[in-house]
């Protein structure tokens, strides 16, 4: 075939093209690595996830309840399996004082059906050992604890000691999430054990009793059945999967590497098809005498088509294959971190040649659609015309947007305004391309101001908690009096949280309740609680889609309490979603004082002191410290920032590859009527002037749309991960958007910059010798 | 019986040829009729904006002619596709232009293997091929390695490679110096006495020595039609 004689031609002009190829490719690397890495990860995750709950026969169903529960449950068709345990919090100490943590219990003499746990390390329990104890893995690296480390549990009778005999891993801890209001733990403010049932069940408070369940084939709908079937027979607490705190983590993260895997390809390829399209046209520009030339001996469009998609392909593969290769690797070694991070004890990190497939055809489809339409144009050229030197880009026109400049405009600048009208396919090209980086860049940046401000919102305004004490006895005057004379705390105040069940006409809301002091300091949300009812979080309100002023049913389990109160607000709280009651109300309808006592420090300087004085107090059996949920949340964000980052990284890549692109070219077909002004004595500064000018008030042009695209497809992004415990509030700071613009104003100024300095290394000799096109 | 009279390669039938419309519209070709026989070496000339590389265009089917008949080696151009046009070009006519047209990323010998491969030629045809123009000293030459005589000759020897029995060349030594110019004129004489039928456009008077045949146009029309 002829057309095969035509690939050194091919390799040649890309490798004289070289700069602008490895634009487009660094841009299709980015994107399709990324696609890669993501893609990988998501499928690797699930699919560990997959294993993981397979292999330890995860449940489908949890439910608080007692035996008559349990034979409900255990009678419905779509049950397979049922087995009950004891869960509950109780306070414990792991070494580094007295804290809050959950007991689970599991069979003495084998593993439990369902939830089994993986022996890390030692062994599993034996029923020859007295009060011997299965520690979660996580758990015993937060507390450092190892096989033969003794830990104390807090029962009715006191604390018990028990020896850990075990390390395990539980496919209901992979994401430590004491409940879905928590989905943030402090790490040596609550840990998990497992013990035998014999010994459980005496430390338990009543109502501590959870049976689990599976469903045939595991099925979804069936277990959401199941679960609501269980708050009719009674159970104070039901959920499934689909809302089972650690899976509900787990699998937003998953989600999230699902969408990165189809929005980032799409931006980044969207870019390198328009960077290619732009390279292409400017490619056929300047050899339209070579296909007039090629046409009038004989080739056929058809073969001029081929020849010139061929660009498109190649230059799409130069980034595609490499991408492949790295995101591979990338994907592998980042399943790999993730899941050691995460210590998934079923980890499937396959290598998946069907990624590598369709990224592969993914390119290679960006890199024909991209240098199709040039190619076709090219092909549609009448051979005559093709070789006629005058082409349409050297037509000059007034523009519209000369008419806004004053009368005496320097013509350095009415050029460059002119000259953007001259190739307005291009110039909108060019628009198109920063409107996509913009997306990025104003994506990235809501994503970041929108996390902020909830973590903000939620660690610094709403929730002002330092510390939380879970006491041997009630928040009593005295207690709260010796408890406000250690050094450092300001206040103390009666506080508890419980689970809470709550039953309207519509149906069931399992939940955790809050109890502050009217007017509280320590929680934003006690200057709206009233002795007048429950104060509901948005979840539970639609949940039980109720209005202020109906009456709804409210069970404490543990508490023996369940009455009818009257709904008197709703709050909106970024995090999670407690209900709220006052002091009062709980003393009124418990009989008691809470339990728990909420500490305001002094400073949260010197709250580890504070928090070593309360831990050797008589009256304090556990300690929260939310000064370290905080920071929990601060390292998250840390993590956020940094992905934040490498995209406002990788936007810039993508903004300065088209910019340079479609200046290089601009100015490439600039160089003949440049060194004739050069050769008259025309300066640098004038025609760096104009240059810079006609690429700026392109770029802006791009500026509008793109912040409000990016605004609007941030927000949508982030809905993604919108979830009854997270509720972003999609938002953008002016700084944000201000930072946006700069970093757009900053590509295009360095995009032009390679391309200016080949203008002025021009031989003008030879140069104005040349016909113009 | 009458002797047989073997049909004119080319033959043009008042072929208009005409560019924008109204107040703008320039005719090229204006009720042009003209044949040429096989074997004739015609030179047109005429002043710029004459029509003569329009005609030249027409003739070669890169140009399609607005009103008239146009039949060129037994084929009529009328109403072809592009397909058509394609085919036609392929086996019927070879271009020599001013500017040569060469490939600039291809070397001298890809540049005539490119145009040979069409023909079913390959790389030892072009090879010969270049040495019949003296260029076998410069095979791998890119373009901008040579001098613009040998450009030239690269661009013949890739008209050469097509076989083709219509060769028109474009003010082939419009951009020549004089001893180049005339290389590539005795090129052309010579494949001229290899019965190829040359139809050349210039302006310039001194390149009719070579010439069968003068025809001279102004204004889309042919002015003088002279057997030399």
């Amino acid at each position: 075939m002829s057309t095969s004689v035509l690939r050194p031609k091919l390799r040649r002009d890309l490798r004289q093209k070289r700069r602008q190829v490895i634009a487009v490719a660094a841009t299709v690397l980015i994107g399709v690595g990324l696609f890669v890495v993501s893609w990988d990860m998501y499928r690797n995750l699930q699919r560990s996830y997959d294993e993981t709950y397979e292999q330890t026969a995860f449940a489908d169903v949890w439910a608080h309840g007692d035996d008559s529960v349990a034979s409900a449950i255990a009678s419905l068709a779509s049950v397979d399996t049922i087995e009950q345990r004891v869960s509950t919090d109780i306070s414990m100490d792991l070494g580094q004082g007295a804290i809050i943590g959950r007991l689970q219990s599991v069979p003495a003499g084998g593993q439990p059906e369902l939830n089994q746990l993986v022996i890390v390390e030692g062994s599993y329990l034996d029923p020859a050992i007295d009060n011997g104890i299965l520690m979660e893995s996580n758990t015993a690296d937060n507390f450092d604890l190892t096989v033969g480390s003794h830990v104390e549990l807090f029962g009715p009778s006191g604390w018990i000691e028990g020896e850990v005999v075990g390390i395990v891993a539980s496919p209901e801890w992979l994401w430590m999430a004491p409940s879905s209001e928590e989905l943030l733990a402090d790490p040596l403010g609550f840990g998990v054990v497992f013990t035998s049932h014999e010994l459980a069940e005496p430390l338990a408070p009543p109502g501590s009793n959870q049976v689990l369940a599976t469903v045939t084939d595991h099925d979804a709908d069936a277990a959401a059945e199941v679960t609501a079937a269980a708050f009719g027979f009674g159970a104070t607490d039901a959920y499934d999967r689909a809302h089972h705190p650690s899976d509900q983590a787990l699998q937003s993260d998953v989600e999230g590497f699902r969408q990165m895997a189809v929005l980032f390809p799409v931006l980044f390829l969207g870019v390198a098809a328009l960077a290619t399209s732009v390279l292409l046209s400017r490619l056929i520009q300047s050899q339209r005498a070579e296909i007039g030339m090629l046409r009038a001996f004989g080739f056929g469009q058809r073969e001029i088509v081929r020849h010139f998609a061929a660009y498109g392909l190649v230059t799409a593969m130069i980034g595609g294959i490499p991408a492949v290769a790295l995101g591979a690797v990338g994907g592998w070694y980042a399943t790999g971190a993730y899941t050691s991070f995460l210590s998934i004890p079923f980890t499937s990190r396959d290598l998946n040649p069907s990624t590598w497939i369709i990224a592969l055809a993914v390119s290679a489809l960006m890199g024909l659609v991209a240098g199709y339409l040039p190619a076709r144009a090219a092909a549609r050229i009448a051979p005559a015309t093709a070789m006629r030197p005058l082409g349409d880009i050297a037509i000059g026109r007034h523009s519209w947007l000369e008419k806004l400049l004053p009368r005496r405009t320097p013509s350095w600048a009415l050029v460059a305004v002119r000259n953007i009208g001259r190739q307005r396919r291009r110039s909108a090209a060019t628009m198109f391309g920063v409107v996509l980086a913009l997306i990025l860049i104003v994506s990235a940046f809501v994503m970041n101001d929108s996390i902020n401000e909830v973590f903000t919102r939620q660690f610094h305004e709403v929730d002002q908690r330092d510390l939380v004490v879970a006491l041997d006895g009630n928040a009593d005057e005295d207690t709260l009096g010796a408890l406000a004379l250690v050094d450092g705390v300001a206040a103390a105040e009666g506080y508890m949280q419980a689970p809470v069940l709550f039953q309207s006409e519509a149906g069931f809301a399992a939940q955790q309740l809050q109890v502050y002091e009217q007017g509280s300091q320590a929680h934003e949300f006690a200057s709206t609680i009233t002795t007048d009812g429950i104060v509901l979080g948005t979840a539970a309100r639609d949940d039980l889609a109720v209005e202020v002023g109906d009456v709804v049913e409210m069970a404490l389990p543990g508490f023996a309490v369940e009455t009818a109160v009257v709904v008197a607000g709703f709050v909106d709280e970024p995090i999670s979603g407690f209900s709220y009651l006052p002091v009062q109300t709980w003393a009124e309808l418990t009989g008691a004082p809470p339990p728990m006592v909420v500490l305001t420090l002094d400073s949260d300087d010197d709250h580890s002191s504070v928090r070593t004085l309360l831990v050797e107090h008589p009256a304090v059996v556990a300690l929260e410290d939310h000064v370290a949920i905080a920071n929990q949340a601060e390292s998250l964000l840390a993590a956020s920032r940094f992905f934040v980052g490498l995209m406002l990284a990788f936007a810039m890549v993508m903004a300065v590859a088209l910019i340079f692109n479609a200046m290089t070219v601009t100015i490439g077909e600039r160089e003949s009527e440049v060194a004739n002004l050069q050769a008259n004595g025309v300066g640098r500064s004038w025609i760096r002037r104009t240059i810079t000018l006609e690429n700026l008030v392109t770029a802006f042009g791009g500026i509008i749309p793109g912040l409000i695209i990016g605004r609007i497809l941030g927000a949508a992004f982030l809905a993604q991960f919108s979830t009854a415990q997270f509720r972003f509030d999609p938002g953008i700071t002016t700084m944000s958007l201000l930072l946006s613009v700069a970093l757009i104003v900053v590509a295009a100024v360095m995009a032009q910059m390679p391309g200016l300095r080949s203008l002025f290394r021009l031989d003008l000799a030879a140069k104005v010798r040349e016909r113009g096109i | 019986m009458p002797a047989t009279v073997d049909p004119p390669l080319v033959a043009l039938d008042n072929v208009t040829r005409t560019y924008g419309e109204g107040e703008t519209e320039v005719r090229a070709l204006d009720g042009l009729a003209l044949t040429i026989d096989r074997g004739e070496f015609v030179v047109l000339l005429g002043p710029s904006g004459s029509g003569k590389t329009t005609l030249l265009n027409v003739i070669g089917g890169i140009d399609a002619a607005t009103s008239g008949e146009v039949v060129v080696d037994d084929q009529s151009l009328a109403g072809l596709d592009d397909r058509a046009l394609t085919a036609f070009r392929r086996d019927h006519v070879a271009f020599i232009f001013q500017f040569y047209n060469l490939v600039p990323t291809l070397t001298a010998v890809e540049n005539v293997e490119l145009i040979a491969a069409l023909n079913g030629g390959d790389r030892s045809d072009a090879e010969r091929t270049l040495g019949s123009v003296g260029l076998a000293d410069h095979l791998d030459r890119f373009p901008s390695a040579l001098s613009g005589g040998q450009q030239q000759r690269v661009a013949v020897a890739r008209a050469l490679a097509k076989n083709s029995p219509l060769l028109l060349c474009d003010e082939p030594t419009g951009a020549l110096d004089q001893a180049a110019g005339k290389h590539v004129l005795d090129l052309l004489d010579e494949l001229n006495g290899e019965m190829r039928t040359v139809v050349l456009v210039t302006h310039d008077e001194s390149i009719t020595e070579h010439a069968s045949r003068v025809i001279r146009m102004v204004d889309g029309r042919i002015v003088s039609d002279t057997n030399r």
